[in-house]
């Protein structure tokens, strides 16, 4: 599966239960990228009500998604699913917030190497980071 | 000071949505500062919660979470029109707690102005290494509420003698967090921030700071934290905010108890020309041309003054 995560500068995802932040601009792009559909956990399927975009809502969409599935993911561990990982797409958002839940994966240690930079202006982040890794 | 309050029948609506949902963010405290029973020991002002009671001692971490992550907003305190407040300076010249709705509406437009005329309670500035304090100055004026938020420039109510690490790894984050999701959504989020001065001290402990968005009754914003008014590798005298680093005695850094400006500021580490946006090195000979009225001497990094819109002056190349 390929996985999509927004993170700080300290790679976190979460305080208290929410996301640090969100950019209309950014999920646009999410959108674009998955193409024809979306995994996700409850808690985020309210960032993509208004898009088109078919959706697989579920607690277990890390288990149910096929090989081919983007997955959004937000506040869920991801080292135990390392091995089924074949791309990653990161937004940072350039900013240092609160975090109590971090990104757990070190994408270098795990083989994946840069493939892809570009930045671009965020409706509410004046730079969004996009990088996307492969191994 | 600018005080809006919200009309009688937004306020209704508010708190029968609040009801509705069953959001137990909200304490049942009255606007009055009691707690039910808790004994606040260094409460001093109305509203704020002054008190260290409960706060763990700094280990490591900027910041600590308070009550569960649950800020103290009561549903009469909750409300969509933006206003902003900041509490008198109390018979030692000491901030009060501030409290703001903030929103659109009252969020800057223009750069941050001038504040080195205001000296905070506790302001014992002193230069260290720049690898132990980034900016290398101890001490920055800490804006209670940020100026991203309501646009606060040298208010003396607003302004605290705080260390950089207070500044940026414990009060940043939960400002910027609150603004770029106020300018994503254009909803509300109200926001308390309580310095905490232990007895007499001119130099506060660390911040209370509470944050909950108001149209999404908390799901986009909700935190109650304490953020630590501390120095990695210094010890400070908070009775008076003289400092030092680790190890060092006290009598030999710090003097006598004087006044306040006994240790001097130092150089700046930039100086900006508020009318052409502008920043310089101190030594660049541009700097000699800036009328008075235009300079502004500034204590932090570059990266601060770039994400101020400031520019670089194309003759020193800070």
């Amino acid at each position: 599966m390929k996985i999509i995560v927004c993170l700080d500068d300290r790679e976190g995802m979460t305080f208290n239960h929410r996301r640090q932040s969100r950019d209309r601009v950014v999920t646009a792009d999410i959108v674009r990228e998955a193409g024809d559909r979306l995994c996700m956990c409850p808690y985020s399927e309210s960032l993509f009500l208004e898009t088109a975009i078919a959706r697989l809502v579920s607690e277990d969409f890390l288990e149910e998604a096929q090989a081919e599935d983007w997955c959004f993911v937000e506040n869920r561990a991801l080292a135990p699913y390392r091995d089924s990982i074949g791309e990653v797409l990161v937004y940072r958002w350039n900013r240092h917030y609160p975090s109590d839940t971090t990104f757990d994966l070190n994408l270098a240690a795990e083989g994946f190497r840069l493939a892809e930079r570009e930045e671009f202006e965020g409706y509410s982040h004046e730079k969004i980071t996009k990088e996307r890794f492969v191994k | 000071m600018k005080r809006r309050w919200p009309s009688i029948a937004l306020l209704l609506l508010l708190c029968l949505s609040l009801l509705l949902s069953g959001c137990d963010a909200l304490g049942s405290r009255g606007g009055d500062g009691g707690d039910g029973g808790k004994q606040e020991t260094e409460q001093r002002q109305v509203g704020g919660y002054a008190s260290v009671e409960g706060i763990p001692d700094y280990d490591g971490k900027a910041y600590v979470e308070l009550e569960g992550n649950q800020p103290r907003f009561t549903q009469e305190e909750l409300t969509t029109a933006a206003y902003e407040f900041y509490s008198e300076l109390d018979s030692l010249g000491r901030c009060g707690y501030t409290m703001a709705c903030v929103g659109k509406e009252i969020m800057p437009t223009e750069k941050r102005g001038d504040i080195s005329s205001v000296k905070p309670s506790g302001w014992k500035n002193k230069e260290y290494p720049a690898d132990l304090v980034d900016g290398r100055y101890l001490y920055n004026r800490c804006h209670l509420i940020g100026h991203q938020l309501t646009g606060e420039d040298a208010n003396k109510k607003n302004l605290i003698t705080g260390t950089r690490y207070l500044n940026i790894e414990g009060m940043l984050p939960f400002e910027d967090m609150i603004a770029d999701y106020v300018k994503e959504t254009g909803n509300h989020v109200m926001y308390r921030v309580t310095p905490i001065f232990v007895g007499n001290n001119l130099l506060a402990s660390g911040v209370r700071m509470e944050g909950y968005s108001v149209e999404d009754s908390g799901e986009g914003i909700c935190f109650h934290v304490f953020a630590y008014n501390v120095q990695p590798g210094i010890t400070i005298n908070y009775a008076t905010g003289a400092n030092w680093l680790n190890g060092d005695a006290e009598a030999v850094t710090m003097g006598e108890d004087t006044a306040e400006t006994t240790v001097p500021e130092g150089e700046p580490t930039y100086v900006i020309n508020k009318n052409t946006g502008k920043f310089h090195k101190p030594t660049c000979p541009g700097v000699q041309d800036i009328k008075p009225e235009n300079r502004e001497d500034f204590y932090g990094t570059k990266q601060e003054l770039l994400d101020q819109k400031y520019t670089i002056c194309g003759i020193c190349k800070p």
